[in-house]
C-alpha cells in the first residue's frame, strides 16, 4: 500500500474508487487558420451564448442547493464571460490575426488571465483560474464535445491536477465522496463549492496525476492531510471505523427531535432541486423535503421531460425518503429561467409575467403530465403537492380539479393511487389577503418568504441598488406571517416556511413564538439549524 | 463630482466575487463611476479591468463619481466596499 501527503482543507475521511481526470490532448482544429473571420466571429459568439446559459444554470443550481456564496462564483465568471475586454481580446484575435474561435478564445483568454497580478504565484493562479476554466468551457462547446461525465454508481473519490468549479458541478453526485488535487488553491473557488459540499479535499498532493498509474481505489484523510493508493483490506475496515466514528462526532445526533415552548415538535426540512441530493446525511437529519423543486427536470433541456422520466423521478424521492414526506412543488418556472423546452416568451417583467400556476395552468398538456407523473409515484411513498404563485381560490380549486380527474383517469387504468394532500404557497400579497380561503380548500400551507418579501415590499431581490430595502423581517412582512400562521392554526391546517427566512438563526426564536414549528432549508443549512434548536430548546417533550 | 477614499482589509486582496458584486453595484448607477489606484484610474463598471488593478490588502483606492445619481452611488459603493473588501 502506497500512501501520499498534501495539504487538507475540508476536513474528514473518504474512501472510494479512484477516477483519475486527465486533461484531454488539443485537437488538431486548434492551430488550423480561420477561413473566414466572420464565420469565426459567429462561431465564437454563439459558443459564448451557450456558455452564458451553461453558467446560469449552474448559479440557479448552487444557489438553489448550496448557497449565494457558492452560486456568486458563476455568476462572476459569467460576468467575466460577457465582458468587453475579453470579448476584445477574442475578436480582434479572429478578425486582424486570422484566429480560428477556439484558436483566438485560448490565446485571448491567456492573454487576459495574465493582466491579473499577485502577489503571490498562487493567488494569481486562483484568479487566473476562472478565466482558464471558461476558456475550457468555449472550447469544449465549440469543439462540440459537450458530454457529460458518466457518474460512477458506486462510492467514488477524484484526482486530478486541479478542478474547475464547473467541472466539479459535473461530477457532483451523491458517491462523490472526497477529491485529491496534485495543485490547487486553499482560497480557490473550488475549494468554497468543496467546503459547501461537505467534501474531504486534499490539495498540493504529492503525486504526479499526469503520469500513468493502476491504482484502483483512494482512502483519504484530510484533517491529516494522508491519503492510501489502493489500501489492503485489513486497513480498510479500520479505517471505515474510524470514518463511522467520526462522522457520528460531528453530528447531533440524528435521533434526537426538539420541542417549542408549546409542546410542539419543530421539524426540520430541506429544499432540494435533484435526487442527487437525497443522502445518508440528509435522510437521517431532516423529518421530510418541505420543498422539492421540479423545474431544474425541466431546464437547460430542448425537450420536455416525459411522464416516465418524471414519474421515475418522482419514484425514486418518494422511496429514497423512505416514508418521510416529500412535498413536490409543481413547476415553477418564468420567462427568466433557462428552459428552452418551455418556450417561454421573452418579457419585460418576469418577476410579475407568465410564471408558476399561472403558466401550469395555460399549458395544460404540460402540467397534466407532471401530475400523472407524481399521481402515479404517490404509491411509493408520502408524496405531497404544493403550487406557488397563486392569487386565487379559483386557481387552487382548477388544480384540485385537474387533480382529481387525473386520480380517476388512473384508477380506472387499474392503479389505485392515494389522495395526495394539496397545499397552497403563501408568497404573493394577494394569497395572504385570501389566506382563509384558500387554507378552506388547502391540506397545507406554506410561505416562500422570498417572493413574499419581494412582492410585498415591491423589492426586485436582484437589483443591488436596492438591496438594503430587501428584508424579510420587514414589519409589514412579518405581519403577514403572524395572520397566515393565524389562519392556520384556525383551519387546523400545517403550516411550513421555506425561503432564506427559515434558516436565520437569529429569527428563529421570533417565529417559533408566532406558532411557526416547521422550517424548510437548503440541505446545507440542517447542520447548524440544528446546533442551534439543540442549545435553545430541549429535546424532550415538556410536560404541560 | 464626489469622491472618498477606502482601504482594501480583505487578506486576499480583490477576487472575482467581490470584484462581480462591485461592478453590479456601479453598474446599477448612471453616474460615471471610477477607481483610481496609483497612477491608474479605471472604470468601477467593467470587471477584467478592475481585476487587473490587482489590488492587495492595505491598498488604497480612490473611489470618483460623477453624474445625477452621484450621492447614492456613493453610498451604495461605500457600503459594498466595506461590506466585501
Amino acid at each position: 500500500m502506497q500512501s501520499g501527503k498534501g495539504l487538507g482543507i475540508v476536513e474528514g475521511m473518504a474512501s472510494g474508487k479512484l477516477v483519475v481526470l486527465r486533461p484531454k490532448p488539443a485537437t488538431s482544429d486548434e492551430t488550423a487558420k480561420a477561413v473566414l473571420p466572420s464565420r469565426e466571429l459567429d462561431l465564437y459568439l454563439t459558443a459564448r451564448k451557450q456558455a452564458q446559459q451553461q453558467l446560469r444554470l449552474l448559479q440557479e443550481q448552487s444557489a438553489a442547493t448550496l448557497g449565494k456564496e457558492q452560486a456568486a462564483i458563476f455568476e462572476a465568471q459569467a460576468m467575466m464571460l460577457m465582458d468587453e475586454d475579453f470579448e476584445e481580446a477574442v475578436s480582434s484575435l479572429i478578425l486582424k490575426k486570422n484566429h480560428s474561435a477556439t484558436q483566438a478564445v485560448r490565446a485571448g483568454g491567456e492573454k487576459i488571465a495574465a493582466l491579473f497580478p499577485g502577489m503571490e504565484e498562487e493567488q494569481m493562479r486562483s484568479k487566473s483560474a476562472d478565466v482558464l476554466d471558461l476558456v475550457q468551457r468555449l472550447c469544449l462547446i465549440l469543439s462540440g464535445q459537450t458530454e457529460t461525465p458518466t457518474l460512477p454508481s458506486e462510492a467514488f473519490i477524484l484526482m486530478a491536477k486541479d478542478l474547475s468549479p464547473g467541472e466539479l458541478m459535473q461530477w457532483r453526485s451523491p458517491q462523490l465522496k472526497g477529491i485529491v488535487l496534485s495543485q490547487g488553491s486553499a482560497h480557490s473557488h473550488l475549494a468554497i463549492l468543496a467546503a459547501a459540499m461537505k467534501l474531504p479535499c486534499i490539495i498540493k498532493a504529492d503525486i504526479d496525476t499526469e503520469q500513468a498509474f493502476e491504482y484502483t481505489m483512494l482512502a483519504l484523510d484530510a484533517t491529516s492531510g494522508i491519503f492510501y493508493l489502493d489500501p489492503e483490506l485489513r486497513f480498510m475496515s479500520r479505517f471505515k471505523q474510524k470514518l463511522l466514528q467520526e462522522d457520528a462526532n460531528r453530528q447531533i445526533p440524528n435521533d434526537l427531535r426538539f420541542y417549542g415552548p408549546r409542546g410542539e415538535e419543530i421539524e426540520v426540512l430541506a429544499n432540494i432541486g435533484s435526487l442527487g441530493e437525497i443522502d445518508p446525511f440528509l435522510q437521517r437529519n431532516c423529518s421530510g423535503i418541505g420543498l422539492f423543486r421540479s423545474e431544474f427536470l425541466f431546464m437547460g433541456r430542448r425537450e420536455l421531460p416525459s411522464e416516465e422520466e418524471q414519474f421515475e423521478l418522482y419514484r425514486h424521492l418518494a422511496t429514497g425518503m423512505e416514508g418521510k414526506k416529500v412535498v413536490i412543488r409543481t413547476l415553477d418556472v418564468g420567462a427568466d429561467k433557462d428552459a428552452p423546452c418551455l418556450d417561454l416568451a421573452k418579457e419585460e417583467n418576469p418577476a410579475l409575467g407568465n410564471r408558476g400556476i399561472r403558466l401550469c395552468l395555460q399549458r395544460e398538456d404540460i402540467f397534466r403530465t407532471q401530475l400523472r407523473a407524481v399521481c402515479r409515484a404517490s404509491v411509493y411513498g408520502n408524496l405531497m403537492l404544493m403550487v406557488p404563485m397563486l392569487i386565487s381560490v379559483d386557481e387552487l380549486l382548477r388544480v384540485k380539479g385537474l387533480l382529481h380527474e387525473i386520480q380517476q383517469e388512473l384508477r380506472q387504468e387499474g392503479l389505485e393511487v392515494p389522495d395526495l394532500p394539496l397545499g397552497a404557497m403563501i408568497e404573493t400579497p394577494a394569497s395572504v389577503m385570501l389566506c382563509a380561503e384558500l387554507a378552506a380548500e388547502a391540506d397545507f400551507l406554506s410561505i416562500g418568504t422570498n417572493d413574499l418579501t419581494q412582492y410585498t415590499l415591491a423589492v426586485d431581490r436582484q437589483n443591488v441598488a436596492i438591496a438594503p430595502l430587501y428584508q424579510q423581517t420587514h414589519p409589514a412582512v412579518l405581519r403577514m406571517l403572524r395572520e397566515v400562521i393565524r389562519v392556520a392554526k384556525a383551519e387546523q391546517i400545517p403550516c411550513s416556511i421555506c425561503g432564506e427566512l427559515a434558516h436565520d438563526t437569529t429569527h428563529t426564536g421570533m417565529l417559533i413564538e408566532m406558532g411557526f414549528s416547521a422550517f424548510s432549508m437548503a440541505p446545507v443549512h440542517i447542520p447548524a439549524f440544528r446546533k442551534f434548536l439543540n442549545e435553545h430548546y430541549p429535546c424532550s417533550k415538556p410536560s404541560p | 463630482m464626489i469622491s472618498f477614499t477606502f482601504i482594501i482589509t480583505d487578506p486576499l486582496g480583490i477576487h472575482a466575487r467581490p470584484a462581480a458584486i462591485l461592478v453590479k453595484t456601479a453598474s446599477a448607477f448612471r453616474s460615471s463611476i471610477n477607481l483610481r489606484y496609483g497612477e491608474r484610474e479605471i472604470s468601477a463598471k467593467k470587471m477584467i479591468t478592475l481585476m487587473s488593478l490587482g489590488l492587495k490588502q492595505g491598498d488604497k483606492l480612490e473611489i470618483i463619481l460623477e453624474g445625477e445619481d452621484e450621492v447614492q452611488a456613493g453610498q451604495a459603493m461605500k457600503k459594498i466596499l466595506e461590506e466585501q473588501l
